[in-house]
């Protein structure tokens, strides 16, 4: 090892830890928080949303949701309207993109009549519940999670206004480890601080902040400037906004500022952690109650705004608002209506930047008109899930409460700016003690180049086609070998499969045609659409639309065509594939395979189980299907795996379109969703009737009928290679190292050769 | 009085007494000395500010009334807030 600068020993520019996960050499490494080292790796999802969940089913409303991550629980307070409008809280549990409840417990018997406040206070480790109890006046209690069973208790009922008390909103201060509570008192706005010990709370003395009445409040801290921001409809009816800073038991404000000169209601605050700003989300009755955000800054106890942007040009009768700290981004939920019985609950994805927020494209999260103007939509992110919990009453049904848990995209790495610690000296295996190359050191690195494959969102043609006219004159469905030097097409003039060699591998541009066929009429009969080869190329399968079934055979030499023969073994899909059987595909180790039909009309993925692999005599159905309807229309195809069974591709003919699905749980279709990714081939041909993926996903071969072409694309990058001496490198966020800096920046070090590098100190 | 238009649209957004100071800035307008609070969706380059109005609306709220720097005249589009006791 070679040292320079000032460092004066070996025991100075190493670190011993112990490897938690493999260590490959020469790879940069972070320190855990337990003192173990790990690579720096990256991970991600793609958007989707569960399936809903009732937890109460009553009429519901007045919701306010929090996440207590000490428990890793939810907690959502509630007016039961069947139940005397008695205050009740549920406990949830967030499972994959489901969420599951314990029973809803009462918290008061005085009926509710106004918004509910609730925090988490991380210093007690507690939920608190802030609402109207009897004779209307404030009311807290705090709440004790059994998270065994989802039970919930609650400490003793304070009192912090002895008065009619209304539009009750709060958050916790971290800094000051109290909560703000800000509520409607006599037509003035008012706040109050509250301190938690033990299961109890107790409060300082109130503030007025407001001297003309306010409505539709709402708090959120700012974790930077340490201070909470309350905002509300005050004076003039205008959006009003107002820093707040805790000293002691007491509260104390800087000026008001107006953010919106216009009547402004259902106002819903949340703090936006990554850009340092606050997002501000309302319905503006100056400009048709459309959706609004705005964004502000604190600067030390002031607050300003930036210009307001529309989420939803239609009536936003409420709102509700919270930050994903994973995807960085807020996740904005309302009713896109104005109440009046067709307000779908949608949700949408605000990006922070500067003093702005843009929008993504709104999805729906209920088909049914959830919420009126009165509170009825809460959200809370689970950070142990990296999820969102979206609760409201669904008044298309009995206004239920229902929650839905929706997973935002997103790419996260175990980079920080301050857990970077060096280079591997060689390869650990989890538990070894390894030496890490820190500050000083020359270290070797991995320039090893590594190829990523199955990347649909990165294709691009290759200027490469292949017309197989002179062996089959409607081609419907194709396959490469592993090695790709071979290619075969089926199709529905010769009903046979055709074998093709390719002189440069995975190049169809150098194809020909071996005028080798193996005819399967006599079986698969003369309406084949899908094919699926075994990767060692032993057997390959057919799905006919004929039967509605799968085929087997086996070539006795590998990828050899002449020496086919039919295993006499097939297996019925007409149950579920009832119509138009196309593409089959198999998973990496034969155990699944799925099959795109089209019962009723209706696209759909079908999953069946084999308990020997590749053996279907073994297969059955597993109850597990997906509807792929709107991306995939009447014109389907093809479906294939990627390399590691996380994602599947469908396409469509109808519209020139390969779209990627990704699963949660390798190769369990009840965990896929469409990814939004998709690829099309119009350029090339209009028509793809088949595809399949070579060279390990770095090519895809697209099957036109109306061509009688394969069409050749990329989708593959690289990362790695060789570094330049006297460059300087940055650590990325999935462990590689570049020229370029990163989020987050961190500097590797200089290279000083074409493989080792000065390790930054 | 005095009223703040919004230029754009003529729309009255306040109306205050002649003793109010106002500092308009090209980023906000502190209305008072000290501050009473900051309107920060309006700037100096945005607003009419007219003095000595003496013919306001007696039922005068922010956006009912358009004013010319002479004139009222009613916001049809004007729209009553919604009830503001309870929720």
């Amino acid at each position: 090892m070679k040292y320079i600068g000032n460092v004066q020993s070996q025991a100075e520019s190493e670190v011993y830890a112990v490897a938690s996960g493999a260590l490959p050499d020469g790879k940069p490494v972070v320190v855990n928080s337990n003192g173990t080292v790990s690579v720096i790796a990256q991970t991600s999802a793609t958007q989707n949303i569960g399936s809903e969940v009732i937890y109460e089913a009553g009429d519901s409303s007045q919701t306010a949701a929090a996440y207590d991550p000490s428990i890793d629980r939810i907690v959502i307070a509630f007016m039961d309207d069947d139940n005397s409008q008695d205050g009740t809280a549920v406990v949830g549990t967030v499972s994959g993109d489901s969420i599951s409840f314990g029973t809803p417990t009462v918290f008061s018997t005085a009926a509710l009549q106004t918004s509910i406040g609730i925090v988490y206070d991380a210093s007690a480790g507690k939920v608190v519940v802030f609402y109207q109890g009897a004779s209307s006046h404030g009311k807290a209690r705090v709440c004790t999670v059994d998270p065994s069973d989802n039970s919930i208790t609650f400490g003793t009922e304070a009192s912090f206004n002895a008065a009619s008390t209304n539009y009750i909103a709060a958050s916790y201060d971290a800094n000051a480890q109290k909560t703000v509570i800000q509520y409607q008192h006599s037509s003035t706005g008012v706040a109050i601080v509250g301190t938690v010990s033990g299961t109890d709370i107790s409060f300082g003395s109130s503030t007025q902040f407001s001297s003309s009445n306010i409505v539709y409040g709402s708090n959120a801290y700012d974790s930077t400037a340490q201070k909470v921001i309350i905002a509300y409809r005050g004076a003039s009816n205008y959006g009003r906004a107002r820093v707040a800073t805790i000293s002691g038991t007491s509260v104390s404000f800087g000026t008001e500022v107006v953010f919106e000169s216009a009547t402004s209601n259902e106002m819903k605050v949340s703090y936006d952690a990554n850009s340092n700003r606050t997002v501000i989300v309302y319905s503006d009755q100056g400009n048709s109650n459309q959706g609004t955000a705005i964004v502000g800054t604190v600067s030390g106890t002031d607050i300003s705004f930036g210009t307001a942007v529309v989420f939803n040009a239609d009536t936003t009768a409420t709102t509700s608002i919270v930050y994903d700290s994973t995807a960085k981004k807020v996740v904005i939920a309302y009713p896109d209506g104005d109440g009046d019985g067709s307000d779908n609950g949608k949700l949408i994805v605000g990006t922070v930047s500067g003093t702005s927020i843009s929008f993504g494209t709104p999805v729906v999260f209920e088909a049914g008109i959830v919420g009126n103007p009165s509170c009825f939509i809460s959200s809370a992110f689970d950070s142990t899930a990296n999820r969102c919990v979206i609760a409201y009453g669904d008044r298309s049904d009995s206004n239920k409460g229902k929650a839905v848990v929706f997973q935002n995209t997103f790419t996260s790495t175990n980079l920080t700016t301050e857990n970077f610690l060096g280079f591997t000296n060689a390869a650990y295996a989890t538990g070894q003690t390894a030496t890490i190359q820190a500050g000083g050191a020359i270290n070797t690195v991995d320039t090893e180049v590594v190829t990523i494959g199955f990347l649909l969102s990165a294709a691009s043609y290759d200027n490469k086609s292949l017309s197989v006219n002179s062996s089959e004159t409607k081609p419907v469905t194709i396959a490469v070998s592993t090695d790709g030097t071979k290619l075969f097409i089926a199709g529905q003039t010769g009903d046979a499969v055709d074998q093709w060699t390719l002189s440069t591998p995975f190049d169809v541009s150098t194809g020909s045609y071996d005028s080798v066929t193996f005819s399967y009429a006599s079986s698969a009969g003369t309406n084949v659409e899908g094919m699926f080869f075994k990767p060692d190329g032993t057997k390959f399968f057919l799905t006919d639309d004929q039967n509605k079934r799968v085929y087997a055979y086996t070539m006795s030499s590998a990828y050899n065509l002449a020496t086919t023969s039919y295993d006499s073994v097939s297996f019925n899909i007409a149950s579920q594939a009832s119509a138009n059987p196309k593409g089959i595909a198999f998973n990496s180790d034969g155990t699944k395979f799925f099959v795109l039909g089209f019962p009723s009309g209706t696209a759909t993925i079908f999953q069946y189980n084999l308990s020997t692999a590749y053996n279907i005599a073994t297969a059955s159905y597993s109850n597990n299907s997906l509807n792929v309807n709107s991306q995939v229309s009447s014109g389907g195809g093809g479906i294939q795996f990627n390399g590691d069974d996380t994602k599947f591709y469908v396409s469509s003919n109808s519209a020139d379109d390969i779209f990627q699905y990704n699963m949660t749980s390798a190769g369990d279709l009840s965990t896929a969703s469409y990814s939004s990714v998709n690829f099309r081939t119009a350029s090339q041909t209009s028509a793809i009737t088949n595809f399949y993926w070579g060279n390990s996903g770095q090519k895809l071969y697209a099957m036109s009928y109306s061509n009688d072409t394969v069409f050749q694309y990329s989708t593959s990058s690289s990362v790695g290679g060789p570094i330049t001496a006297g460059q300087q490198y940055f650590v990325q966020g999935d462990g590689t190292i570049g020229t370029t800096a990163a989020t987050p920046s961190v500097i590797a070090g200089t290279a000083v050769s074409a493989t080792d590098l000065i390790v930054k100190g | 009085m005095k009223t703040i238009v919004e230029t754009s649209t003529k729309l009255s957004k306040y109306l205050l007494a002649d003793d109010v100071s106002l500092t308009s800035t090209a980023t906000n307008i502190t209305v008072g000395d000290p501050a009473q609070f900051i309107i920060g969706d309006l700037n100096s380059t945005t607003v009419t500010i007219t003095d000595g109005v003496t013919n306001a609306p007696d039922d005068w709220t922010g956006n009912k009334y358009f004013f010319d720097g002479t004139a009222w005249s009613a916001n049809p589009h004007w729209v009553d807030p919604d009830a503001d006791e309870g929720d």
